[in-house]
């Protein structure tokens, strides 16, 4: 039996990842010049790979001199996001950026105290490796086997890492990525919070 | 906006559940010899059950329920229908294990579970008068959303999600996922309720 009787199909809580293409931003040149000057470090969730993120600062990146006018457009991005999933307004908290080249990965991870995060690629080489994201709902499915992987019972999702794109998706969501096989991929990821 | 750049953000729904819906009024002719059978059918404890009604569940596992097979036309329609519940959520096949009866009365509600051991689960609407609400599921990512101020209007961050069906409704669900009857407003709201597993783990007895 395949369509044998009327029936309907509801896609109930999903989990909403928004993705926003800002390649023909008028200050990306700019913003790249802050991104290629930009220091990175060892830091334990990056495996061979580096970040500003360094737990004992505060963490403001997008704070840098020249990027007021691409953070007011990450921040248009996160009201955008708000509107379509029935958030009050959030305000861009602490950002750093990740640099991956060939090898390098980020390991399983969330964003503890954040509401929505963010993760934008100035810069990404064909082929980079996708941001993962792992289903909130697998601990649940204990006791299904599956025939075959879909949309509708995977276990992990991935968007692909293409330059100039910004994906927002909740803080919550476990994500990480398999190790990267481009020479550049590199990550402006933030955090945001209420703005009252 | 206040910069405008962007446009035509890409938004992806990930990881939904499917909850499937059939609607089996007119595939079936014998509603109302089935209630008036349950009516006068065997009772047991109400457990989550709450308020005026009566049901045929049982918590022991050696004394379960198997409703549905006095009514072999009705679980072979019903099979079909998990079948193709199967097909389009590409898991294994499975087979219907217990069933049981509820009819529930005016003011009365089932406490919020979820059905283990179990794959699919189904509730079919023998009858379903207006006021009698279907099933309300409960949203599984509420755990994650500590730092959310909740919007329930917003379909992925509310608390729950109402069905609502009409007589002959097959409502077909994962087990795991949890979900309740809210209080009712009629009388002689009347399902049948089965659970199912992968014929490996059918009961030995219910082959």
């Amino acid at each position: 039996m395949r369509e044998q009787y009327p029936r309907s199909i509801d896609q109930i809580f999903p989990t909403t990842v928004m993705r926003y293409d800002l390649n023909k931003h008028p200050h990306y040149n700019r913003m790249l010049d802050v991104v290629n000057k930009t220091k990175t470090d060892w830091h334990a969730i990056m495996k061979d790979a580096e970040s500003t993120y360094d737990e004992s600062t505060g963490n403001r990146w997008l704070d840098k001199l020249g990027l007021a006018e691409f953070k007011e457009t990450l921040q248009d991005c996160v009201q955008d996001y708000c509107l379509t999933y029935g958030l009050p307004e959030l305000s861009i908290g602490n950002s750093w950026m990740n640099r991956v080249g060939v090898g390098g990965a980020v390991k399983s991870h969330r964003h503890e105290v954040s509401v929505l995060s963010g993760a934008f690629y100035p810069i990404a080489d064909k082929g980079s490796t996708p941001l993962i994201f792992k289903s909130p709902l697998q601990v649940y499915k204990m006791f299904e086997y599956t025939a075959q992987e879909t949309f509708y019972n995977a276990a992990m999702m991935e968007t692909p890492c293409e330059q100039g794109s910004l994906i927002l998706f909740p803080s919550w969501l476990e994500h990480y990525t398999e190790d990267n096989t481009t020479n550049n991929r590199v990550t402006i990821s933030f955090n945001t919070n209420y703005r009252k | 906006m206040a910069t405008g750049i962007f446009t035509g953000a890409k938004v992806k729904g990930l990881f939904p559940t499917n909850i499937m819906k059939f609607k089996l009024f007119d595939h079936y002719d014998h509603w109302d010899t089935i209630m008036n059978l349950l009516l006068d059918a065997e009772q047991t404890e109400k457990s989550i059950l709450e308020g005026p009604g009566q049901t045929s569940f049982i918590e022991d596992w050696d004394k379960r329920s198997f409703v549905l097979d006095q009514f072999p036309d009705l679980k072979s329609l019903i099979l079909s229908c998990c079948t193709n519940f199967c097909f389009v959520n590409s898991i294994e096949n499975v087979i219907i294990d217990d069933s049981w009866y509820s009819i529930m009365h005016k003011g009365s509600k089932v406490q919020r579970h979820r059905h283990e051991n179990s794959v699919w689960s189904g509730t079919l609407y023998i009858n379903a008068p207006e006021g009698s609400h279907g099933l309300a599921f409960a949203n599984p990512t509420i755990p994650h959303r500590m730092m959310e101020r909740q919007n329930a209007t917003n379909p992925s961050t509310t608390y729950a999600h109402l069905e609502e069906v009409e007589t002959g409704d097959l409502l077909l669900y994962p087990s795991w996922m949890e979900h309740f009857v809210p209080t009712i407003d009629c009388d002689n709201r009347t399902t049948i309720n089965f659970n199912t597993a992968y014929p490996v783990y059918q009961r030995q007895d219910n082959a």
